[in-house]
């Protein structure tokens, strides 16, 4: 990297540090940023500073946020009786696109997966058994809490374990289905996937 | 070099880019391999479900000289142990399984025992995942043995006499066993009759007949096993296994 003057390898080392970025896309973006106009980049840090400065962590959800409590959990049109747990923000984003769910969420920030060595205490889950409780609910008890992590091993593990720690306490916990993606073709889905779509099947 | 096809079990996946996996896995002709399957977490993936961990698959991949990572093509089902996964307390019995191939597979040398002793385990678990503790210790101790790390169970590695003689069986600070006579003021951790059964069992039979076998057992010569296999491990390995075990919050 000696070939560039000082600050252009600083910033495609910066660059690099990204997750995704390899030394050629650093490369890239580096020369980028010196193509175009002083005001986009200063646009750009300006954007890079506030992420760092204004968005926090929902103190009731978990969910990236810029005001706390955030939107989803302040809001009175939200139905405060159906809780549905995402393993990070934008599974969150991909549920509310769908319009048809209007209850509350919980980000766990991760998911359970031992051979990482991610435990339970690594993931934003003290806070969700308080929520069940009417008192910390604006007094309002939570019916069903909605397991909506990812569809693998990871998120089949920690859809298990917190299906574990809240059926003791007798509220209802629901998995969201596994099986086919619309606009999909049988011929191509493998066994797993049909399986799950057999065991998930509906009366219409 | 060509295509290559293989029976392969995966191991563990890291994500990468945008929409591709890291794959690890342990295949029947080549030994612990790492690839990369393109595109595999896209909703219409041609990989679907064949790169979830502890799947067994027909797999086909590419290989170039000189490079680490192969690139994945094809994963076919052969048997998938998923529903097994959808058990948290089940995953982190398997992690650690998978974590204990990985370290003590050298990459690329293919070693059918075992692949065969690996596949036999997981197949055995599907069957009877009330026999998790019992087939994770036949698994242990068989990996341990089929990488030179277990000792010899029969004899004195000092003196050569047959251990079943021996009032007392101990293991020296170098992880070998020593009867009563040659291990003087018993020195190192001593290992009970039952659990010497254990070992001999796990020698004899296949997983599933050990499981019923096991069952037998006391739970404390299971945990003396466990306690055994973790001193080996933990000295060749030179640290823990990542893989813990977990622990559900009350």
């Amino acid at each position: 990297m000696l070939e560039y003057a000082e600050p252009v390898t600083k910033l495609i080392d910066e660059f690099k540090r990204l997750p995704g970025i390899g030394h050629k896309t650093a490369q890239r973006l580096a020369f980028h940023i010196l193509r175009v106009p002083e005001a986009d980049v200063e646009r750009f840090v300006g954007a890079l500073r506030e992420v760092k400065e204004r968005i926090g962590f929902c103190s009731i959800c978990n969910n990236l946020t810029d005001v706390d409590p955030c939107r989803f959990c302040s809001s009175a049109g939200r139905d405060r009786s159906m809780i549905c747990v995402v393993e990070e923000p934008y599974n969150l984003v991909a549920v509310e696109k769908t319009r048809s769910y209007k209850g509350l969420y919980h980000v766990l920030h991760g998911s359970l997966s031992p051979i990482r060595g991610i435990g339970p205490d690594d993931l934003h889950l003290a806070n969700l058994l308080p929520r069940l409780k009417p008192e910390n609910n604006e007094g309002i008890e939570v019916s069903e809490v909605i397991l909506a992590t990812n569809p693998n091993t990871e998120g089949e593990a920690t859809a298990n374990y917190i299906s574990r720690l809240l059926k003791p306490l007798g509220v209802r916990v629901t998995r969201i289905a596994m099986g086919m993606p619309v606009g999909s073709d049988l011929e191509y889905v493998d066994e797993v996937t049909m399986d799950k779509a057999l065991a998930n099947r509906h009366e219409i | 070099m060509g295509l290559i096809e293989t029976e392969a079990i995966i191991l563990r996946t890291y994500n990468l880019a945008e929409a591709d996996k890291i794959v690890i896995c342990l295949t029947r002709k080549a030994g612990v391999i790492r690839g990369v399957a393109r595109g595999s977490r896209r909703l219409k993936s041609r990989f679907g479900a064949g790169l979830e961990p502890f799947t067994l698959v027909a797999l086909s991949y590419h290989e170039k000289e000189g490079r680490e990572l192969v690139a994945l093509r094809q994963a076919e089902i052969i048997s998938s142990y998923f529903n097994l996964c959808s058990d948290a307390l089940m995953v982190s019995s398997l992690a650690r399984m998978a974590e204990m191939v990985i370290e003590f597979s050298p990459p690329h040398e293919p070693n059918e025992r075992v692949f065969r002793m690996v596949s036999a385990c997981l197949e055995a678990i599907s069957r009877s995942p009330a026999s998790l503790e019992e087939l994770l210790g036949y698994f242990e101790v068989w990996l341990l043995r089929l990488s030179g790390f277990l000792p010899d169970i029969t004899r004195c590695s000092v003196c050569g006499s047959s251990l079943r003689d021996s009032v007392a069986v101990f293991m020296d600070a170098e992880g070998r066993l020593r009867c009563r006579q040659c291990s003087p003021g018993a020195l190192g951790a001593s290992l009970s009759e039952e659990v010497l059964g254990r070992l001999r069992a796990i020698r004899r039979l296949s997983p599933d007949a050990y499981a019923l076998e096991g069952l037998k057992g006391s739970a404390e010569s299971r945990k003396e096993l466990d306690r055994l296999t973790s001193i080996i491990i933990r000295r060749a390995l030179e640290r823990e296994l990542r893989a813990k075990p977990l622990v559900l919050q009350s």
